[in-house]
């Protein structure tokens, strides 16, 4: 009798330091994920000033990235993901952070190449800046393709897209894969 | 004997320089709530002493002496001495709720019209502060700090961008919350001039801690100096390269008035070589703390909404080095 | 646990113990509905709850003893903060008292069981794997964050994401069912399962302060769990009750929370309160004074206690006018507490002292419950509580009154009730040391925050600056806090050494006066072997206190009243007189109870995760337990009853 309270004593210590331990390590890695890696120092200096005087250039309005014959584009788009300090907000590996993930399917405002870019334009609630204002229009289209590299977005064509905002719950938004 | 040091203790530190003890006030309000506050806790010591005498008195009287018999006991007199004592407290407790009453009509409204009406918009976890005026060129935005008249009633508008913040100053006044789609609106007035830490003080998350503000209290004349200066754009010379990197690295979630910087997302940074902290009052205003602020935001506020920014030290002398000329 | 024997052996009692006996092994350790078995459970799981809670606290006073230290990241500190409220408030503090009314309401009532023994085993299952759940999410760093009170729009998906806040509101919903189910078998218990003559004004207090707390939880209850729906509803399928894009109402939560959250104080403070007025007297050798007056007290108190809630939101920003009114019901409740403090104080001024441990924590808890009241009478205060509120100065007002008023009562209460729930002593010297180490530790860790408050310090922070002057008293409070966790180990050390080698205990070895301590220590299962006629409030002093001529029968032969054992049955009375009217017909050992509870589990367990198949799962298997469970079943003859060898 006394070895089956041993025993019962002895799973419940072991229960609960394992539990405090893995609490104690999952903590510690939510706020060290938030410490950005460090980067290459002279990155900075290659990034493409934006115009400074206030004007926004136009929207040119096409239906699939302008960019999406260009084998380069998408390698350009991962070297501004971390020169524009993209990865600051949306995670190292894009996977997301204080914003959201940008490798899976779900979109708030709408996954097509488009939609990606009028999100990178004109900023977004929450957080999302305006880079329309810091950057001309070709680098945003690299860093749409690096996105669209990444696999969670949809074609270009793609209809039924829905533009909700939050509290989307845990249920995936209906959708294609390109 | 515990008790009694405690006393000392509490009186003692009220002359201590505990930025925000409101034990001894500095403005109306204040000044009210600190009075009803000796006073309560006048009556609650005294409670607590009377209490503790007849409880060690009853325990001495009831020590052991003779035989511990249960024997046949008689409760009038008791039951009459509990009665004096349950009317004396009474009495207390309606005096106290009566001076609380007064003291409440008196600090509920300002006696005077407010001179000076600012918003106070709480986020996670800063303070914007729009200054308003019946003449829509003379408004204007800053963060962080509140700068006001001295002996001027002020009228604070207090909402939230976000979750419910609370807005506090101690030395000035009691606290009022600030509530997402709900203005609540209260009122202060320093009567010494001075600097006054403020508080948020309702739970709002990661940085509740951190988040802090200033109030700066100066006499009339130096308040409109003041005004005036935050009202000027920043002398921004066109083609200044650390204006560039300030767009390009900044812009997109900071404003500074008279650049092409409009980020709303941020606090505004017009003016921000003037501000006393910086980070909601972490951190005194130096080009150093500012720096390690850019470079390390994570690690001295972890969760704060600005990211991280990993900026080479040429950008990050351009961009302090503006910053902190943005007087 | 030393069994001692009914000392008198008699075919009567042989039968009785028969019928009422557990059946052995794990069936019966899972299938028993015996109220001594359900109350131990109670006590010690809460217990343990309160260790936990405890071992959480000093971890944040280790990480608030300087100014930015940085053993916790704010997030870790967060969790922690909020699960100590939760498991202080919801796991420990009500289910500690539920345990002493469980395991004493039936010995002190002169009943053999309470009304629903099923439902009591329910209620001790479902508390357990409530608090289960609610554990579950630690090792996934998920644990609750937004605090005990849960202030929306923070806890909204929009700022709380993840499943921190989820596990909180099924949790708390999870755990109400145990709570309500155990509020009405204590207020149907009292009604109708006494011992003839057990009329109310003989009551315990302890009995009062149950049951008050018990009709008060009943309806404050639905309120926190609703607002708990509502918010996980919010979150999870995008309702706007409380999210402002949506047109929600950030003030509607604290109104729901905390007309909850007043009530469930008292109900958390009231049931100790009545510990101390059965066991204070006992050493004070008289009966309490103004026992009437300390009954209307208890339930003015808390009648008054549902009609102050908004003192909670005195810096919301509502309309002065309804402030002030709750201002004032604020001062005006704290009347019928002084009332109760100077019955107390008579009856020790007029009694003769018995210097044990029980009496050391209850005067102690006098002295702290008034310092408790006295910063809650500053705080009712509206325009000092603009001041005082959110600041330590509530963290110290709160302490004094949840740790004065209900564990300083319940260690001193476990100190005296111990010889009769195991038949051993525990140590007396061990019990003062145990007594002054919790004191002083308690005091040195607690008075300072009343100045730490006064000097602007705000509460529920990780890390305060060195500028703010009061990294001292911060410290202080630490070291004090390490100084009570002492004297909860001396206690457990005291429990341990009790439990193996106490002195062995009488049937009374307190000489006190109410039925418990008529039957042996511990108890027969089957409580009493006749049922009791009462005709006094205190039964085993009557013959010394001659307050009239009629004497209660205690009896052991049949002849002594009714021994009530073809079945396992107890007597059923009128709710003010306490005349018998029916005999009532107990339920036997069921794993019932269990099962319902694994399915609740199971349910919630699928509303946490949303698997469809989970939820569906757990609502059938409620359904078919609850059809047997409720399927009336033919009541076996004389002859067929079940006895276990």
């Amino acid at each position: 009798m006394s070895i089956i309270r041993v025993a019962v004593g002895a799973v419940i210590l072991v229960i609960l330091a394992v539990g405090v331990t893995a609490w104690w390590v999952t903590t510690r890695a939510q706020t060290d994920a938030r410490v950005a890696v460090a980067w290459p120092e002279g990155v900075a200096a290659a990034v493409p000033q934006g115009l400074s005087a206030g004007e926004a250039p136009p929207i040119t309005v096409s239906i699939d990235n302008p960019l999406a014959n260009d084998p380069n584009a998408a390698e350009e788009g991962k070297k501004l993901f971390s020169q524009m300090n993209c990865a600051g907000c949306h995670g190292y590996d894009a996977k997301g952070g204080m914003g959201p993930d940008l490798t899976d399917i779900e979109w708030r405002y709408g996954g097509r190449p488009i939609d990606i870019f009028k999100s990178i334009y004109e900023g977004r609630a929450q957080g999302m800046p305006a880079w329309g204002n810091a950057l001309p229009t070709a680098p945003i289209w690299q860093l749409v393709a690096y996105i669209q590299s990444l696999g969670g977005t949809f074609a270009p064509s793609a209809e039924g897209q829905p533009q909700q905002a939050v509290n989307q719950g845990l249920g995936a938004q209906a959708g294609q894969k390109q | 004997m515990k008790r009694l040091i405690a006393i000392g203790l509490t009186i003692s530190l009220a002359g201590c320089s505990a930025p925000l003890s409101y034990l001894d006030a500095t403005s109306p309000v204040g000044g009210s709530i600190a009075s009803l506050g000796w006073g309560l806790t006048a009556i609650s010591v005294g409670v607590c002493l009377i209490v503790g005498v007849l409880l060690l008195v009853a325990i001495w009287r009831g020590s052991p002496r003779g035989a511990a018999t249960v024997v046949p006991v008689n409760d009038r007199a008791p039951i009459r001495w509990i009665g004096v004592g349950v009317a004396i407290s009474t009495v207390f407790l309606l005096g106290s709720a009566i001076w609380t009453l007064v003291t409440v009509h008196s600090i509920a409204g300002s006696p005077r019209p407010a001179a000076l009406s600012i918003d106070v918009i709480g986020q996670e976890w800063w303070w914007a502060v729009k200054y308003r005026s019946d003449d829509p060129s003379r408004e204007f935005t800053t963060a962080n700090q509140l700068v006001i008249p001295v002996d001027v009633p002020v009228q604070i508008n207090l909402t939230s961008r976000d979750v419910i913040h609370s807005f506090w100053v101690p030395k000035l006044g009691g606290k009022m919350d600030m509530i997402p789609s709900r203005t609540n609106v209260t009122w202060l007035e320093a009567d010494k001039i001075g600097d006054y830490r403020g508080q948020c003080s309702e739970f709002c998350g990661l940085q509740h801690a951190n988040m802090a503000f200033n109030v700066r209290v100066m006499s009339q004349a130096d308040f409109d100096a003041w005004r005036n200066q935050q009202l000027q754009p920043a002398a921004s010379v066109a083609g200044d390269p650390r204006l560039r990197t300030f767009m390009v690295r900044c812009a997109a979630c900071h404003t500074v008035r008279g650049t092409p910087a409009g980020g709303i997302l941020g606090p505004d940074l017009s003016h921000f070589g003037s501000r006393e902290t910086l980070a909601a009052g972490l951190l005194p205003n130096t080009p150093e703390n500012l720096a390690r602020w850019i470079n390390n935001t994570q690690t001295i506020k972890p969760g704060a909404k600005m990211p991280e920014l990993h900026m080479l030290a040429s950008e990050t002398a351009d961009v302090t080095g503006y910053l902190e000329d943005l007087k | 646990m030393v069994a001692q024997l009914d000392t008198v052996d008699s075919p009567e009692r042989r039968k009785l113990l028969g019928i009422w006996e557990t059946a052995p092994g794990l069936y019966g350790w899972l299938a028993s509905v015996d109220h001594k078995t359900i109350g131990i459970r109670y006590l010690c799981t809460a217990f343990f709850f309160l260790v936990i809670g405890g071992i959480e606290a000093l971890v944040m006073r280790a990480q608030l003893a300087q100014p930015d230290l940085k053993l916790l990241s704010p997030d870790a500190y967060n969790q922690l903060f909020s699960m100590h409220g939760t498991t202080m408030m919801f796991l420990y503090a009500l289910p500690m008292l539920s345990g002493f009314s469980n395991y004493l309401w039936p010995l002190m009532l002169g009943s053999r069981d309470m009304a629903f023994p099923r439902l009591n085993a329910l209620s001790y299952w479902v508390f357990l794997l409530a608090g289960v759940f609610l554990y579950v999410s630690f090792p996934m760093g998920q644990a609750p964050n937004g605090g005990w009170f849960a202030y929306v729009p923070n806890t909204n998906l929009q700022y709380d994401p993840g499943i921190n806040m989820d596990v909180f509101s099924l949790g708390l919903i999870f755990l109400g069912i145990s709570t309500v189910v155990g509020s009405a078998n204590f207020i149907v218990t009292l009604l109708r399962c006494r011992a003839p003559g057990m009329s109310v004004n003989r009551l315990p207090i302890i009995v009062w302060g149950t049951f008050t707390a018990s009709a008060a939880n009943l309806l404050a209850v639905p309120a926190v769990s609703l607002a708990c729906a509502m918010l996980w509803l919010d979150r999870r399928y995008g309702t706007h009750f409380f999210d402002v894009p949506g047109g929600g109402q950030p003030l509607l939560w604290q109104h729901l929370f905390w007309i909850f959250g007043h009530p469930w104080v008292y109900a958390l403070v009231l049931p100790a309160m009545g510990i101390v007025s059965d066991a204070l007297p006992v050493f004070c050798r008289r009966p309490l004074v103004g026992y009437t007056l300390v009954a209307i007290s208890t339930v003015a108190t808390m009648i008054l206690g549902f009609g102050v809630w908004v003192h909670h939101m005195f810096a919301t920003g509502l309309p002065v006018m309804s402030l002030s009114f709750f201002s004032a019901a604020s001062f005006v409740i704290a009347v019928p507490s002084a009332v109760a403090v100077f019955c107390w104080i008579a009856t020790i001024w007029t009694g003769k002292l018995q210097f044990k441990t029980p009496f050391l924590f209850f005067a102690g808890f006098v002295m702290l419950f008034v310092i408790g009241g006295v910063s809650g009478f500053m705080t009712a205060s509206v325009a000092l509580d603009w001041q005082l509120t959110d600041s330590y100065f509530v963290v110290a007002h709160l302490h004094y009154v949840l740790l004065g008023i209900n564990v300083f009562p319940v260690i001193g209460g476990i100190y005296f009730w111990f010889p009769k729930m195991t038949g051993r002593m525990l140590d007396e010297r061990l019990g003062r040391w145990t007594f002054w180490t919790m004191f002083v530790g308690f005091n040195v860790a607690f008075f300072p925050m009343h100045i730490t408050g006064l000097m602007g310090m705000p509460r529920r922070v990780y890390t305060y600056p060195a500028e703010m002057g009061v990294g001292w008293l911060n410290l202080i409070s630490s070291l004090g806090a390490l100084i009570f966790a002492v004297g909860v180990l001396l206690f457990l050390v005291n429990i341990v050494k009790g439990l193996r080698s106490g002195e062995p205990a009488g049937n009374n070895p307190w000489d006190a006066p109410t039925l418990e301590w008529s039957t042996t220590s511990p108890p027969p299962v089957y409580n009493f072997a006749t049922i009791p006629q009462v005709a006094s409030r205190h039964p085993l002093w009557e013959s010394r206190l001659k307050e009239s001529e009629e004497r209660s029968v205690i009896g052991d032969k049949a002849s002594d009243g009714m021994v009530l054992d073809k079945g396992k049955e107890t007597i059923g009375v009128t709710p003010l007189d306490a005349e018998p009217n029916v005999v009532l017909k107990m339920p036997g050992d069921s794993i019932l109870p269990f099962l319902l509870a694994l399915g609740m589990a199971v349910l919630f367990f699928g509303l946490l995760s949303q698997a469809v198949w989970l939820m569906v799962t757990g609502v059938l298997c409620e359904i078919a337990i609850l059809i047997v469970w409720l399927t009336p079943k033919p009541h076996p003859a004389d002859e067929e009853v079940e006895v276990y060898e």
